[in-house]
């Protein structure tokens, strides 16, 4: 199977300088992944374990200190590859002076479909996420529920070959959840590769062909559908006893 | 060239959509009032004083309102967030720049000729129709500033990126370019080194206005030749478009 995502050793350090005091951070360091077609792999972790790096590297929205990120075999960022990507950020981040219809036009031109195709591509895809009769809304005066079909819609109104999620369904009610796994089984079986992160051990197990595991930065573990597969609890066994908070928070006393 | 002019319209929707955007109307017709009531006042100057009083509202009013939405359109966007749905996407960096500075001065252009045709209407009882083709060209040497005005702005922004800071860079660059000629002649006439070398950074990098003063004209005998106004237009485009070019070089390097 051919690889969508490779990444090679990959680090990001953010340096912050204030009063010319230099400060650095690790986002992720000497991170190594390969990811094939067709597959749905879930990236797990805590906050600030480097999960929103690693999926903003892969969109060329950061750039790596080292090593190299490729998409479809092009080193990331490139613009052309871009146009085979969805991406589902971990909140509705869209205009809100647009309506419905407008974003996901403004979204579709912005991905290069053809102008014949547009309108059908929108229309069709207004219909899927079930926002057809409020497609002429402004944005602002969506619901949050209406606020996530939308931005469900922009991550795929251009049929994208591999769709990057950013934490989907954190903050969701438990329809939604159920609406975001529905949406990945559906992607799976169209033979696309999804890609996304969450701290959610429950959710990740049940859709996710593999897992990788980040703490601090590194990919400290990479578990197939088998390792977790009948047997309850144990991922979440698997992830406590990877990972270690390093936000300098102490453990809970009420045990 | 498609995603560059859906920029350009989605830009000026967004501006146009603004709640900012009717208020400027609303300071236009209280400064217009203002004038036509002042002007009142001098008998044998009227028409003189609302036209003067009129432009300079209106351009008052435009470079103000660039500024304002230059320094924060992309520094929106970034807060927001919104900027990740449009650069996870295939556009050039340089292009999305371009786009959303187009779409801006295009709403803002859009703005002030809305004023001066309130402003021709106040105008009609007291001018010829030969003041239209003198008032049409004060008014685009005013578009010209503005051009310049707010890609210095959109510059500033994404070199310091805080909107404070570059909304006080842009107003200071702003002053200096009214007394070019004058910080040229104390950089001349100062013996100390360091200031001559500030003096001739700032005469440099500020824009110089004296350069778009169409209205010192209005009233002399000796209307600007058409050399005068090819050397406006190349000023604007090479100020503008260096001014360009390093923001969309810093844009280039961002991080989100």
């Amino acid at each position: 199977m051919t690889s969508v995502i490779q990444l090679d050793n990959v680090t990001k350090i953010y340096r912050r300088s204030h009063l010319g005091r230099v400060k650095e951070s690790i986002g992720v360091a000497n991170l190594s992944l390969e990811i094939r077609a067709g597959e749905v792999f879930g990236l797990l972790g805590l906050n600030g374990s480097g999960k929103t790096t690693t999926l903003k590297i892969l969109l060329g929205l950061l750039h790596p200190t080292q090593g190299i990120a490729m998409l479809f075999g092009s080193v990331m960022p490139e613009p052309q590859v871009l146009r085979k990507i969805g991406y589902l950020p971990d909140a509705a981040y869209l205009p809100k002076y647009l309506t419905g219809d407008e974003a996901l036009w403004y979204y579709a031109t912005l991905s290069r479909i053809p102008r014949e195709k547009r309108r059908a591509a929108v229309d069709l895809i207004l219909d899927n996420v079930g926002m057809t009769a409020a497609a002429h809304k402004r944005i602002g005066e969506y619901s949050k529920g209406m606020f996530q079909r939308i931005s469900m819609a922009q991550a795929l109104v251009h049929n994208p070959d591999l769709l990057i999620m950013d934490e989907p369904i954190t903050g969701l009610d438990p329809l939604a959840v159920r609406e975001v796994r529905q949406l990945i089984s559906w992607l799976k079986a169209q033979g696309r590769t999804v890609f996304f992160s969450s701290h959610d051990i429950s959710e990740v197990e049940k859709v996710c062909d593999r897992i990788g595991i980040l703490a601090n930065g590194r990919l400290v573990s990479v578990l197939e559908q088998k390792d977790w597969t009948g047997q309850e609890g144990k991922l979440e066994a698997i992830f406590t006893a990877t990972v270690k908070r390093s936000e300098g928070i102490g453990t809970l006393k009420f045990s | 060239m498609e995603n560059f002019f859906l920029l350009v319209r989605d830009t000026f929707k967004e501006h146009v959509r603004h709640r900012l955007y009717l208020s400027l109307f609303l300071f236009c017709f209280i400064l217009l009032g203002g004038g036509l009531v002042a002007s009142s006042l001098a008998v044998d100057e009227r028409a003189r004083l609302m036209l003067d009083f009129g432009l300079s509202a209106i351009e008052f009013l435009g470079l103000t309102t660039i500024v304002f939405i230059s320094v924060n359109f992309i520094l929106t966007e970034i807060e927001n967030r919104t900027i990740y749905l449009v650069l996870s996407r295939p556009i050039p960096r340089g292009q999305y720049i371009l786009g959303r500075f187009a779409g801006t001065i295009l709403a803002v252009t859009a703005a002030m000729a809305v004023m001066a045709l309130l402003h021709g209407l106040l105008l009609v009882p007291l001018h010829s129709a030969a003041t239209v083709p003198v008032y049409l060209a004060a008014w685009a040497c005013s578009v010209a500033k503005l051009v310049v005005v707010g890609s210095l702005a959109l510059a500033l922004s994404l070199f310091s990126t805080s909107a404070p800071t570059a909304m006080t860079f842009t107003l200071f660059l702003w002053a200096m370019g009214h007394f070019s000629e004058e910080l040229r002649f104390l950089g001349e006439k100062s013996a100390n080194a360091f200031v001559k070398l500030l003096v001739w950074i700032f005469y440099h990098a500020a824009p110089n206005f004296a350069y778009f003063n169409y209205r010192d004209f209005l009233y002399a005998n000796h209307p600007p030749t058409t050399a005068w106004f090819l050397f406006l237009l190349c000023y604007t485009v090479g100020y503008a478009g260096v001014c360009l070019w390093i923001s969309a070089f810093l844009f280039a390097r961002k991080e989100f």
